[in-house]
Parts: structure tokens; C-alpha cells; sequence
């Protein structure tokens, strides 16, 4: 997935999205093992300081932890990964809830042309 | 002395640094900050601030008026000249030498060079060793002369402009390699004016201006604070 | 640290050197080769006729081009101290973790050995070949070499080999001066150097005279009687030769060593690179 990192918000915090979303995605699979800080850092293009920020803090978060010699891995409780991708989707919803409102849909209209939206891009 | 170093001791330290050019022209003024290891700065300010008079203070080039300055608590000279890796603006190579010729005379004065670093970074350009400096295309040079001073084990880098004059390719090629070459034990201080290509990797921010010390920040404060990029805070703070 | 940047200093040189020594010999051979083909004393004998005037020509030819082989050498030393000091080349070279003292003297002594090289073979050519033309023009040298007074040798032959020897020597102090003082000049560094040069060319003449017609003077007025014999040149006379002549050579030595402290001094003030 291309880094897509906009300078005007701390980086730092657009890193940890943007894992979350490739752990979610399953891009990162669970047990998997990270590249090292450096690594990534050149990948992203970023500071290796706020790389290994944004990596200390998913390892806080648990959806990372580090072996001392051997590197840093994914988590393998894949409850946990659900649960991130409940959580992504839940904000995801409440953006879209909210633009909904914003153009004057809610309740069962809202439902209505959700459904007849789903439908044709199932059709597609 | 360089090695006695420690964690907390800054890696450059100026106190109340001045250069008066020609005893006309304040080209620094007073200037008093300090550069800790493992941290990548960027170095702003518009024309005229200070910035590449800064750097080759730092690189020896040129002596302060006034103030002191010092690399790894030594004054700066010839010690500190060997663990110092210093990129000027432009071609700095002997034009006749081949890329080989150029690696060996790293290596020969320079104890920190890594040839195997340097080899492997000239392969991935696919560029033949035997290459004459000046039959490589202007690109090519500065990529060259980048992966020699990033194959030193320097304390200090001191990169002025690397990325102005340079295709958008060869500008990540050369924001990658000084990210996979970072040491958390040495500095890098890159002077620039293209802010928005480099600011996502840089630790902290030094803007000058008129040659005195305007801000000295961390970037993720900065735009945690704002809500802005580097580059956009830059913009409004030296609007003309 | 020196003899590193003396071995990189030579290297960087050894090819345009060795160009240009290589023809002097090389001219040096093909002159032996038209001398021994030439039937000297005759065409000395016949003053008017074509072969003594191209004689005369390639003579006159042979010893311009060394003129210009040992000038080409001066420049191509003074180029690249110029480019490597106080050109884009400066960025590197003040930069290496070497005192700048160490660097200006590898270069000087880089420049010292060739031009010393260049002026041996010179030199060395050109007798070489003239005892080869003398003695096919029938001269005998060996009796003119041991038939030269003492006092010729020591007055006139020693002190002018001195003269020469310690003006090439100089000639790399003084160049290399002007090039340090040219730089000042940031804009129009080749126009400071030229300027430095004229510079030190007047300054140069006006100590000469001054040290000519002085020492000469002086010589005079501890010698009241001075007279050539019909014989050959009184002692005494040759005094005031002595003089002039090591007057010169003090004169030279006092401009090389302002020289040389000035490309050591003028740095640590000013740099200007391009």
C-alpha cells in the first residue's frame, strides 16, 4: 500500500493509521515479521525516529511486539486484529454517518439508499 | 576525544557564534544552539540567512569572528574534520578522477570510509567504476558524491541543498539513502529551501534568518501544535 | 599526512609532466641525430650559405622550446594549485582531515620537484647537445672547460647555476602567492593573480636595482683601483659581480619566503571558492 503522508498532521500518528490499516488488510499477516525501523522508515520516506515512535507505541497498543535479537513481529491474537478492524471500520462509519447527515439523510432513508447503492456495486 | 563522547553531550555545540564578513557584513550573528547525535535537522532560511555560512563553520571552511564552536568537544580542525562528512552544493571532485579514483582517495583519508558500503551503493546505480567524474550526467555526480559522503561513519553529516537541481526520482533516491545510511549515534544536518520534499524526514527544524536563530523545534511539535506543514509555517513566517 | 598529500599530489601531476619532459627529450634526440648528420665545421666556415641559417633556426628553435616545455610545466603546476586551493576543487581540499599547513606544503614541495625536474632535464638537455655540436664543430672541450679561470667559475658560472636554481625553486613560492592573493579578487580571481604577478615582477626589478647599484657602489668604494688587464679580468673587478649577483639571489630568497608565509597566513583569513 503506497505511504500517503500528509505534512500538515504529526506524522507519527499518520503511521500508526496507515499500519493499523495494513494489518487490517491483511498485508502484514499476523505473526509476520516486521523489515527493521530503518527499513521502513526509507520505505515511507520518513524520520527513523518517528518511525520507531509510531512502532514503540503499536507495540504499547499490543498489535506489535519485539524479540530482542530477531525483530519486531505482528501480533498473532487475531481477536485483537478484529477487533482494530471493527474499530477502523466504526470510525469509517461515523465519518460516512456523518457526511450523511450533513446532506440530509438519516434513519430509514438513509438505510434505502445505502441498500440501492450496495446493490448496484454488487451488480457491477 | 571525539570518542568521549557520551549520550547527553551534544554532538555540536556554537556559543554566541559570529562571522563578520569582509568587517562588513554580519553574515551570523550571535548565534548559540547545539546538534544532538541520532537526530536528523533541517536547516532553513531564505537567501542570505546564514544557512551555508553555518555549514562551513561546521565543515571548516570557514573561521568564526567571534564565539566558539566545537564537533564532539574538540575545536574544529583537522580532528574534527576526520569524523565530519561534509556534501557541498556542487561538484567538489577533481573532474579527471574516475569513481574508483574518488573511493580510494576516501578510503586513504578518511578512517570512517565504508568501501563496501560505498560498492554496494554504486551498484544499485548500476554505474561502472571506471566512470569518468566528467562524462556522468550532472544527476549522476551528485548521487556519486552523495554516496561518498553517506559511506563515511561520520558524526556529522553536513549535506547543503542535496535535493535543489535534482530530477523528483533522484531526489527520493537520495532522501532513501540518507534514511537507510541513519546512525542514532551521529547527526545529520541538511540545509535546504525545497522544505516540503524534506521535512518528513527531519527530527528537528532550525530556521534562521538575517543570520540569527529565529526557531528551534521538533517538526512533529510543530505541526502538532499548528496543524500546518513545516513548509507552510516557513511560507507565512518570511512572506515578502 | 604529507607524504599523502605529496602522493597525491604527484599523481595527480606525473601525467602532464612527463608529457612535456618526455619531448624535451624527445627533441633533444632528434637534435642529436640532425647534429650528427651535420657537417658542423663546414657550414660554420661558409657563414652565408642556407644550411648555417637553418642551423641557426632549428638552434634558435630547440631552445625556445625549452622556454615553453619549462613554462608549460610552471602553468600546469600553478592550474591546478589554483583549481585544487581556490576552485570548486577547494570544497574538498580544505575539508580533509589534514592541517592546512600540511596541504599549501605538499603542493609547494609537489611543485618544487617537477619544476627542478623539468629544469635538470633542460638544462641538461641543452648541454648535453651543445657539447655534442662543440665538439663536432671541432672545439675541445676538454681543454676549454679546464682552460676557464677559477675565478669565472666561482664569480660567474656557480653563482649564475645559483641564481638559476633558487628562481625556479622561488618561481613556485612566488606563483603560487599570486594565486593566493588572486583569490582575493572573488569575481575576477585569473585578473588578481595576473595583478599579483605584475606585483611582484616591480617589486622584484626595484630591489634589484636597488641591490644592483648599491652592492655595485659599495664594491666600488671599497675597491678605489679597478682595471682590465689585456690579459683578462682583474680580481678585484669581479667583486662587484659577486655582488650584484647574490644581491639578486638574496632578493629572490627574501620574495619566496614573504611568499611563503603569505599562502600560509592569507587562508586562515580568507577563502574564496567559486
Amino acid at each position: 500500500m503506497p505511504w500517503n503522508l500528509s505534512s500538515d498532521r504529526p506524522i507519527f500518528q499518520q503511521i500508526i493509521e496507515h499500519m493499523e490499516l495494513e494489518i487490517v488488510q491483511g498485508v502484514y499477516e499476523p505473526g509476520q515479521r516486521l523489515p527493521s525501523v530503518r527499513e521502513l522508515a526509507a520505505q515511507a520516506a520518513v524520520n527513523p525516529n518517528t518511525m520507531q515512535r509510531a512502532l514503540s507505541e503499536m507495540e504499547r497498543m499490543g498489535l506489535m511486539h519485539s524479540e530482542r535479537t530477531s525483530g519486531r513481529y505482528i501480533t498473532e491474537d487475531e481477536s485483537m486484529i478484529k477487533a482494530l478492524k471493527k474499530e477502523l471500520a466504526g470510525g469509517e462509519i461515523s465519518r460516512f454517518l456523518e457526511q450523511m447527515r450533513r446532506l440530509g439523510y438519516s434513519g430509514e432513508e438513509l438505510l434505502t439508499v445505502l441498500k440501492e447503492e450496495m446493490r448496484k456495486g454488487e451488480g457491477k | 576525544m571525539m570518542e568521549q563522547q557520551n549520550a547527553q553531550m551534544p554532538l555540536a555545540d556554537l556559543r554566541n557564534v559570529s562571522l563578520n564578513y569582509d568587517g562588513r557584513f554580519l553574515a551570523l550573528s550571535d548565534l548559540t544552539l547545539t546538534l544532538e547525535p541520532g537526530r536528523i535537522y533541517g536547516l532553513l532560511g531564505p537567501n542570505g540567512s546564514g544557512k551555508t555560512t553555518l555549514i562551513k563553520i561546521l565543515a571548516g571552511l570557514l573561521t568564526q569572528t567571534a564565539g566558539t564552536v566545537t564537533i564532539g568537544g574538540c575545536p574544529v580542525g583537522p580532528e574534527t574534520k576526520a569524523h565530519v562528512s561534509y556534501l557541498p552544493d556542487r561538484p567538489f571532485l577533481e573532474s579527471g578522477m574516475t569513481v574508483e579514483e574518488a573511493m580510494a582517495l576516501y578510503a586513504d583519508f578518511y578512517q570512517d570510509f565504508d568501501m563496501q558500503r560505498a560498492e554496494d551503493m554504486l551498484e544499485r546505480l548500476k554505474l561502472g567504476k571506471r566512470s569518468r567524474l566528467n562524462k556522468l550526467s550532472k544527476g549522476t555526480l551528485e548521487k556519486v558524491q552523495l554516496i561518498l559522503v553517506m559511506s563515511r561513519k561520520a558524526d556529522l553529516y553536513l549535506l547543503d541543498e542535496p535535493i535543489a537541481g535534482v530530477d523528483p526520482a533522484a531526489r527520493d533516491y537520495i532522501l532513501e539513502t540518507i534514511i537507510s545510511n541513519y546512525d542514532p549515534k551521529a547527526t545529520i544536518l541538511i540545509s535546504t529551501h525545497l522544505i516540503s520534499d524534506v521535512e518528513k524526514i527531519l527530527d528537528d527544524v532550525i530556521m534562521l534568518q538575517y543570520g540569527r536563530l529565529l526557531h528551534k523545534a521538533s517538526v512533529e511539535d510543530m505541526r502538532a501544535e499548528r496543524g500546518e506543514s513545516i513548509d507552510a509555517i516557513f511560507r507565512k513566517e518570511f512572506k515578502c | 599526512m604529507l607524504s599523502k598529500i605529496l602522493k597525491y599530489e604527484m599523481k595527480a601531476t606525473i601525467k602532464p609532466m612527463a608529457i612535456i619532459n618526455a619531448m624535451v627529450i624527445f627533441s633533444t634526440i632528434i637534435g642529436f641525430f640532425y647534429v650528427a648528420n651535420l657537417d658542423v665545421e663546414e657550414i660554420l666556415r661558409t657563414e652565408n650559405s642556407t644550411s648555417f641559417a637553418i642551423m641557426l633556426m632549428l638552434g634558435i628553435m630547440y631552445i625556445v622550446g625549452l622556454a615553453i616545455s619549462s613554462f608549460v610545466s610552471y602553468l600546469v603546476i600553478l592550474i591546478r594549485y589554483g583549481k585544487t586551493m581556490y576552485g570548486s576543487n577547494g570544497y574538498l581540499s580544505w575539508t580533509l582531515p589534514v592541517k592546512r599547513g600540511t596541504l599549501i606544503n605538499g603542493k609547494l614541495i609537489n611543485g618544487v620537484i617537477w619544476s627542478i625536474v623539468n629544469i635538470v632535464i633542460c638544462v641538461g638537455s641543452f648541454c648535453w647537445l651543445l657539447a655534442f655540436y662543440l665538439s663536432k664543430a671541432g672545439v675541445n672541450l676538454h681543454d676549454v672547460i679546464h682552460g676557464i679561470p677559477s675565478e669565472i667559475t666561482g664569480h660567474f658560472i656557480l653563482p649564475m647555476l645559483m641564481l638559476l636554481l633558487i628562481g625556479v625553486i622561488a618561481s613556485v613560492f612566488i606563483g603560487y602567492f599570486c594565486i593566493t592573493v588572486g583569490q582575493l579578487m572573488k569575481e575576477h580571481k585569473v585578473l588578481g593573480t595576473i595583478i599579483a604577478f605584475v606585483g611582484v615582477y616591480i617589486v622584484q626589478q626595484v630591489a634589484n636595482t636597488i641591490v644592483i647599484v648599491g652592492g655595485g657602489f659599495f664594491s666600488y668604494m671599497n675597491q678605489p683601483t679597478v682595471h682590465a688587464t689585456a690579459t683578462g679580468f682583474d680580481m678585484e673587478y669581479l667583486g662587484i659581480y659577486d655582488t650584484m649577483v647574490y644581491g639578486q639571489i638574496a632578493v629572490i630568497l627574501v620574495i619566496a619566503l614573504v611568499s611563503l608565509v603569505a599562502c600560509h597566513l592569507i587562508p586562515r583569513k580568507k577563502i574564496n571558492l567559486d
